[in-house]
């Protein structure tokens, strides 16, 4: 784990260094259009935003909808590519993928370092705990208890933010490992977006949400800093599919809850 | 805990058999790249002194840092001064430098194994180096080198797992996939557990095979 974060330090570092020497003119557009085809990185590991299912083998999810009717809007096709969380920003910054659309909030990377488009979702963080905890009902609750969290997400930092009030806070690679952990009793709260847990306990409903949620982390799409022009366009996309209903469509077929 | 769901795995099974694709193109071709490097460079090593300073510098770094570090240092980091490549490309290469160092060690150790008569010997019976390599010292070396090629090899093998922060989706990266899905840690980790078992244990026993080829009568073993 120790080891991870170091990784995360050192990718940081080299992205800083590298985007000290690019000062080149921004062809970012005209690049996508050229291939006709729009890169885009995730990491399949966060459904319902993104994930691989397993009997189709196909990715899928609101951030590859999305993906697509973007792409789409601005004529060109979407390729999504999956890789770990610690490897998409070096990824883009080496120029593999075009943009990020990977549940990434503003707080998860420097703006010095990229470009961001606009929000194009606000995702609360919430409590999950075991269905049959009856100590944890509110935040306040979580006072001496053992949380878990998803290394270098939003809910880690907001878990720091308070951690004086925790006794432990345990970090993991990826949110179904907390999540095991917790059932097992190893923690006792997880602290994770509200669209992942919603998912989760459809998939395994030995968990519940308790509290109100604890903050709106800002999700944006990730471009390499500089590429203006395709930030232009991602964002106009955006507001297009956001008049014409397709945005809508996408959400209620997969953030919807209840 | 409820009753196990092995049929998620063959639900799974097209996605389970891309990601054995992956490990297995990537560490095989690694592997031979790797005994390439080491051959050459263990024997290098065991014949010059300058090569064993030159070369050196190049087993300690590898052998001394963490593969991670030098996948992520090939492929994120060496674009900066201009060495781009695709990703299968960096992980074999980052893998197959990373093994390489090590069986240069294991080449080396065993060439010691050989006594000097034996290249004396070839060279009276006027057999070039290259020969006498080829034809006595190296196949004296085998018996001595294939057991710890075997725990390379295997050691390889498990780290080609860590390609999949190059974005290559192998047998560990589907694994974590099909569990951010379904949630069966149990019958996922024990399923790719037993595929990388079964991939070793092949190789085992083909290198049983060789061993037995490369028997000398009068040496401890049997």
């Amino acid at each position: 784990m120790k080891l991870r974060n170091w990784m995360i330090l050192m990718a940081a570092g080299a992205i800083t260094m590298v985007s000290a020497t690019e000062t080149l003119a921004d062809t970012s557009f005209q690049k996508v259009q050229e291939r006709g085809e729009l890169v885009v990185g995730l990491c399949a590991q966060y459904p319902p935003f993104e994930s691989k299912n397993e009997k189709s083998g196909q990715l899928e999810g609101f951030d590859i909808d999305m993906g697509q009717a973007l792409a789409a809007k601005m004529g060109v096709k979407a390729k999504f590519v999956d890789s770990e969380w610690q490897g998409l920003l070096g990824g883009l910054k080496k120029g593999d993928y075009d943009i990020l659309i990977t549940c990434m909030s503003k707080s998860e990377t420097r703006e010095e370092n990229v470009n961001f488009s606009d929000v194009y979702y606000q995702l609360p963080d919430v409590i999950v705990v075991r269905k049959d905890e009856t100590a944890i009902n509110t935040q306040a609750d979580l006072k001496g208890k053992t949380v878990g969290v998803q290394l270098g997400s939003a809910s880690e930092q907001l878990a720091d933010q308070m951690k004086d009030t925790f006794k432990e806070i345990k970090r993991y690679n990826y949110n179904p490992e907390a999540f095991t952990d917790l059932k097992f009793k190893r923690i006792d709260a997880v602290l994770v977006g509200y669209a992942y847990a919603v998912n989760q306990i459809k998939t395994e409903p030995s968990y519940k949400v308790v509290g109100a949620p604890l903050s709106e982390a800002e999700v944006v799409m990730i471009l390499p800093k500089g590429a203006d022009q395709l930030t232009t366009r991602i964002n106009a996309a955006l507001g297009e599919i956001k008049k014409d209903g397709t945005y809508q469509k996408i959400h209620d077929r997969w953030l919807k809850v209840e | 805990m409820a009753g196990f769901r092995f049929d998620i795995l063959f639900n799974a099974g097209p996605l389970l058999l891309e990601g054995l694709g992956a490990t297995v193109i990537v560490s095989l071709t690694s592997f031979c790249l790797a005994i390439l490097i080491g051959t050459a460079v263990g024997i290098a090593r065991a014949e010059s002194t300058r090569a064993r300073r030159l070369l050196g510098p190049y087993v300690e770094v590898f052998r001394g840092t963490p593969l991670l570090i030098q996948l992520f240092f090939i492929y994120y980091g060496l674009p900066s001064i201009g060495v781009t490549m695709n990703n299968y490309v960096a992980g074999i290469v980052g893998l197959g430098l990373n093994g390489g160092a090590y069986i240069s060690e294991i080449v080396r150790g065993a060439l010691y194994s050989v006594e000097k008569g034996q290249q004396d010997a070839a060279a009276a019976l006027g057999l070039s180096w290259y020969q006498a390599m080829v034809h006595v010292i190296l196949p004296q070396t085998m018996r001595v080198a294939l057991p710890p090629l075997v725990s390379s090899f295997s050691s390889l093998l498990k780290d080609s797992s860590l390609v999949s922060v190059l974005a290559i989706t192998e047998l560990t990266r589907v694994s974590q996939l099909i569990y951010t899905r379904t949630f069966r840690a149990f019958e996922v980790y024990l399923a790719v557990g037993a595929l990388y078992f079964g991939m070793i244990y092949s190789v085992l026993l083909v290198s049983q095979y060789i061993e037995r080829q490369f028997k000398i009568a009068g040496r401890y073993g049997r």
